[in-house]
């Protein structure tokens, strides 16, 4: 099942198991369903002592969302590893090499051919991308939001600013892995830094809580950010675009 | 039966539906997608649970939240491997 | 009391390394990094040491866990830190051999430009370990094993081929699969017992169809990931094909994450809904697992290939502690807690010899390559006298995985064998026996090869392409070795371990 995996483009997809094989896999997945199911059809739900415990300890978390609270205050120690999850696979995709290091982070090329309305239309889009991210970040404390929602929209204007094709970012840049990492390096030294005043890693005072889960969320941001708009380059960029565009101008000049 | 176990149910029908792709399909790309029905089945379940008392409970919705996270951090890795890979069959090929 | 609050230490076992990755990624310079990487090793050393002095010993009435509230948040609502004498075993065996292999490593990957990857991800790795074993949170557990299984894939594509690719990639798929079985039964646990913490769990935990399948889907996600047969298609490829120090991690630590996890559902957070039957069938797969394994390992052509398939082989040892749970109608409430005392002790003494002495095996093979260039069986004939302290260093490694006298390997194999026969489970000594005696077959095929059969002098057998390793590469896997024996001489500091908070 995991051993002969095709890799093929679409072409070739006949390396599926045979009809008998398929058979039994389906009726053995079809009656662990089944019986979960019917566990959880069973199953009367009693309390939920948590739905209290949330609410009633809201008010000592800085925030008033009660997702945010749960993510940054009550079980922040999960999203820090989160954040470590992040980092991770940005440093797996990276398509590193040593002589990057020097480069700057963002080259801007001269553009071969300009596009006016692609340009005008960035103009405006990419400031108004920020500010609603920003907007994103700061009401995740009171509504549906925060550092997530915010990072992949600031990183959706990463990615505006990649397709348009005059941008290109070299991830091995010190600025690059300095954004990379701030997110988590923010994360450890608020929750070691609040050892000082509470006695334990992560327990913020109250007074200032709201104030350093946005100081953690800010960073967040940016890391995700980062870390979403190198996936993507990761992803996309290398093995298909520059190439064939960059024969493409060569046969053109 | 309640719509909160109706979604759980369902949940776990999907979750079905992408073992069942995991296991029986060879392409690649379609074992991926097949791993993140899965993981939307897992979420489904996390949430119709946290909607099933009187009041909606936040704490799975924190949880679907970062596995949301998880789960794009393993696809990414996972797709950039086949990336790496496919690149590495191209020249070959080729030749 | 002690000197110190002992438990405000254990959140530093996860931040060193944190920090380690975080100045790895922004110094990324060959000295920086190295440097990095010996002061944090340093750093787990001392904070371990200082746990394992303050920790309570068994005479003092102090039995429960150390526990530490993060957030200050008591659970369910928050996440908690705890450390009991399995745990303590498991993260003083981990900072042990990430010292020695980031000292390893620091040579192995000094003239590698993957050294850039490696040790961000390296130190990324030991955090995830060290907070799986610390964690008292079944969701935090979950996003542990991601962290484990992401940054163990992304250090298997460190090799770059495509062979080593393509193993990362089906590990990958097959680590998310497991996680996600595992978090599909987090989430049907926290739907009827409303709690995420261990302690709680297990207080609520009875036996009913829900714990049924949400044990079933922890049971199959993790000995996925642990690679117990039926399920280890992925390990030997996956273990064979990264860098030697990532082997020696894998094989000796990140398969037995999962395995500790399994554990701590089986014999306490579950503990209500395990039967018999269930007990026997893992035991049973345990048992197919040593004999298929040895003898997958007799027909690997690769060294790092067969010592691969020889961790099968050892994880199955490890699974015959399951049904050395069992519960008896003569037993009593008392007698079963000493049996199943007793029983853990053996695999934890498993655990760690096996730890050891896998390393110090992976180190061996990994100098090998670095100097051949290759780690064909056929081809290391006559190889003895080439690099003597390698091949030494796999003789003695490979006596402790046969079980041979003064080994750590063999106090493992002894202690299991006693629990076998305390519980009236003779079937296991045959099979514990007939294993070791495969294992032989395999260790000693190796060593026949190397030793006494001469170098043929007629083909290029001899290394032209030689290439001298820095001592300090298989002197730290001899340090392993020895380590192994070593232990075999002091069984009692583990066992005394163990039992600190017997595990209830």
């Amino acid at each position: 099942m995991f051993n002969n995996m095709t890799l093929s483009d679409s072409a070739q997809q006949e390396a599926d198991l045979p009809g008998s094989v398929l058979l039994i896999i389906g009726m053995v997945v079809v009656a662990a369903c089944l019986f979960l199911a019917m566990s959880l059809v069973q199953f009367q739900s009693t309390d939920q002592p948590l739905v209290t415990l949330v609410v009633s300890n809201l008010e000592q978390s800085g925030v008033e969302n009660p997702v945010t609270a749960v993510l940054l205050n009550f079980r922040s120690y999960d999203t820090l590893l989160e954040v470590a999850v992040l980092l991770i696979v940005a440093l797996a995709v990276m398509p590193f090499s040593l002589q990057d290091t020097r480069l700057p982070f963002i080259k801007v090329s001269e553009p071969v051919e300009r596009s006016l309305v692609l340009e005008a239309f960035l103009r405006w889009l990419l400031p108004a991308i920020i500010v609603t991210s920003g907007y994103l970040l700061w009401t995740g404390a009171v509504l549906p939001g925060g550092a997530f929602q915010a990072g992949a929209l600031l990183a959706g204007a990463g990615i505006l600013l990649l397709l348009a094709g005059h941008h290109s970012f070299n991830f091995n840049a010190p600025t690059a892995r300095l954004l990379l990492v701030v997110g988590l390096a923010m994360f450890l030294l608020v929750g070691a830094g609040v050892v000082l005043s509470s006695g334990i890693a992560l327990a913020y005072p109250v007074a200032m809580a709201g104030m350093l889960i946005l100081v953690i969320e800010v960073a967040a941001t940016i890391t995700i950010a980062a870390v979403l708009v190198l996936l993507f380059c990761a992803l996309q960029i290398e093995p298909l675009g520059p190439q064939p565009n960059r024969v493409e101008k060569e046969k053109h000049s | 039966m309640t719509q909160a176990l109706l979604y759980g149910v369902f949940g776990i029908a999907l979750f079905g539906i992408g073992l069942f792709g995991v296991l029986a399909i060879a392409h690649v790309v379609k074992k991926i997608l097949a791993i993140n029905i899965c993981g939307v089945g897992v979420f489904m379940v996390f949430i119709a649970n946290a909607s099933s008392g009187a009041a909606p409970d936040f704490v799975p919705h924190a949880m679907v939240l970062t596995g949301i996270v998880v789960a794009v951090a393993g696809t990414a890795m996972a797709l950039s491997l086949v990336v790496r890979i496919n690149a590495l069959e191209k020249p070959e090929e080729g030749a | 009391m002690p000197v110190i609050d002992v438990a405000s230490l254990l959140p530093l076992l996860i931040a060193i390394p944190l920090i380690g990755a975080i100045f790895s990624v922004l110094l990324s310079t060959k000295y920086a990094q190295v440097l990095i990487g010996l002061l944090s090793a340093l750093a787990l050393v001392l904070v371990i040491g200082l746990i394992l002095v303050n920790l309570p010993s068994v005479d003092t009435e102090f039995t429960t866990p150390l526990r530490y509230v993060l957030a200050g948040w008591e659970a369910p609502l928050g996440i908690a830190l705890s450390l009991d004498g399995f745990s303590a075993l498991l993260l003083s065996l981990t900072v042990f051999l990430v010292t020695v292999l980031t000292f390893y490593s620091a040579f192995y990957f000094a003239a590698s430009p993957a050294r850039v990857r490696f040790w961000p991800l390296w130190w990324l790795l030991v955090a995830g370990i060290n907070a799986l074993f610390l964690s008292a949170d079944i969701f935090n557990v979950y996003v542990t094993l991601e962290i484990i299984g992401l940054a163990a894939v992304a250090l298997v594509a460190l090799s770059g081929n495509k062979a080593g690719l393509t193993a990362a990639l089906r590990y990958l798929l097959v680590g998310l699969l497991g996680s996600l079985c595992y978090l599909l039964a987090v989430a049907l646990l926290y739907h009827v017992y409303g709690t995420l913490d261990f302690a709680q769990l297990a207080a609520k935990a009875e036996s009913n169809p829900l714990s049924w399948a949400a044990l079933a889907l922890i049971t199959v996600g993790l000995v996925l990931k642990t690679a117990l047969v039926p399920l280890h298609f992925w390990l030997p490829h996956a273990h064979g094909s990264a860098p030697a120090p990532v082997s020696a991690i894998l094989s000796a630590l990140v398969v037995k994450a999962s395995f500790y996890l399994l554990v701590r559902f089986w014999m306490e957070i579950l503990a209500p809904a395990v039967t018999n039957e269930a007990l026997m069938l893992l035991g049973i797969l345990g048992g197919t697992a040593i004999l298929w394994g040895c003898v997958q390992a007799l027909r690997a052509k690769r060294l790092k290939l067969m010592v691969a398939y020889s961790t099968v082989a050892q994880i199955g040892y490890l699974f015959l502690l399951f049904p050395l749970l069992m519960s008896t109608e003569e037993a009593s409430a008392s007698q079963l807690a000493a049996q199943q005392q007793s029983a853990l002790a053996a695999v934890s003494y498993f655990i760690v010899a096996h730890a050891c002495a896998k390393a110090a095996m992976f180190i061996a093979a990994g100098n090998i390559i670095h100097s051949l260039g290759h780690d064909d069986i056929a081809k290391l004939q006559g190889m003895a006298k080439y690099m003597p302290l390698s091949l030494f260093t796999f003789a003695i490694a490979g006596g402790s995985l046969i079980g041979l006298p003064p080994s750590a390997g063999f106090i493992a194999k002894w202690l299991l064998l006693n629990v076998a026969i305390d519980t009236h489970q003779w079937w296991w000594v045959v099979i514990i026996l007939t294993g070791g005696l495969l294992a032989a077959l395999a260790i000693f095929r190796v060593l026949d090869q190397a030793f006494i059969k001469p170098e043929q002098a007629s083909d290029h057998v001899a290394p032209d392409n030689w290439q001298k390793v820095p001592v300090a590469m298989p002197v730290s896997g001899l340090a392993l070795a020895l380590c192994t024996m070593a232990l075999g001489f002091n069984a009692d500091l583990i066992i005394d371990l163990i039992a600190i908070e017997g595990g209830e």
